[in-house]
């Protein structure tokens, strides 16, 4: 487990910013979704909602890898590895999100996806493909 | 071998559009990137140019071919097109198409990069991923 660079968790706490969630089958075959509800939970975790999580969710329990890279309106973007470490539909911090992403979607989330950061890259064309972390 | 409904290939020729391709890395981990360049060609294939010898273009030629892209339109909508990379050109018609139009953009938004391939991927499978049709099969 790394430690995000400030700007990397910055970009992940914008709301404007696109994120998307890749995951892999365990028959090798990638999905990659829109997930607005992406949120730095603090700098070595990423969260994110279940609101209508289908092939991604089926993914995270079986092969527990996810990428989640974040594009900013000014093009600045990063690539996050990160491994599945839970998934909670009750808890403090879990209600909590639940009720911030209810409040901006009205859609009521089955709870939320926990993953633990491994590796960070830039994925900006001033420097495609750096390792930050 | 799927075809692209009318309103992905249309949000594909927006400038508004954005795209991420997840490729498979050689440890089964997702490479996933910004593509600005991603167009149809047909309705049954889609190319964009790689200007760097990413991890992107590693993974396809190394034989991981199967990839996932994401297309966001401007707000709320988005698609999931899944193909498999078939063919990598860097010379001819699509190269020179792809090259004339991404060089110019590259040096207005001051970078270097020069188009030195065109990857061309075969459509099997499209998604939506609007809520809350999101998953839905379109293809």
């Amino acid at each position: 487990m790394v430690e995000m660079p400030e700007e990397v968790v910055a970009a992940l706490a914008d709301p404007e910013a696109l994120k998307v969630v890749a995951t892999i089958s365990s028959a090798g075959v990638p999905n990659a979704v829109i997930v607005a509800t992406v949120y730095p939970l603090d700098p070595k975790t990423i969260i994110f909602s279940d609101l209508r999580l289908g092939k991604t969710k089926e993914n995270l329990f079986q092969t527990r890898k996810f990428t989640v890279t974040v594009l900013k309106q000014n093009l600045e973007s990063y690539q996050i590895r990160a491994t599945f470490s839970r998934f909670e539909e009750r808890g403090n911090i879990t209600d909590m999100i639940a009720e911030r992403v209810f409040e901006r979607t009205r859609i009521q989330p089955r709870g939320v996806v926990y993953g633990a950061v491994e590796e960070v890259y830039s994925a900006s064309l001033s420097n495609p493909g750096t390792r930050l972390v | 071998m799927a075809k692209l409904p009318e309103e992905v290939i249309e949000t594909l020729e927006s400038d508004e559009k954005r795209c991420m391709l997840a490729t498979v890395n050689e440890d089964g981990s997702l490479n996933l990137v910004h593509i600005g360049s991603i167009r149809a060609i047909g309705d049954e294939k889609l190319a964009y140019a790689c200007c760097f010898d990413g991890k992107t273009t590693r993974n396809l030629e190394e034989g991981r071919k199967r990839v996932a892209i994401a297309i966001w339109k401007p707000r709320l909508e988005g698609f999931q097109v899944k193909g498999a990379f078939q063919e990598m050109y860097d010379s001819g018609e699509l190269f020179d198409e792809f090259s004339s139009r991404v060089n110019s953009e590259m040096e207005m938004m001051g970078h270097n990069f020069k188009v030195r391939s065109v990857a061309v991927i075969k459509v099997t499978e499209v998604y939506a991923l609007t809520i809350p049709i999101a998953g839905e099969r379109m293809a």
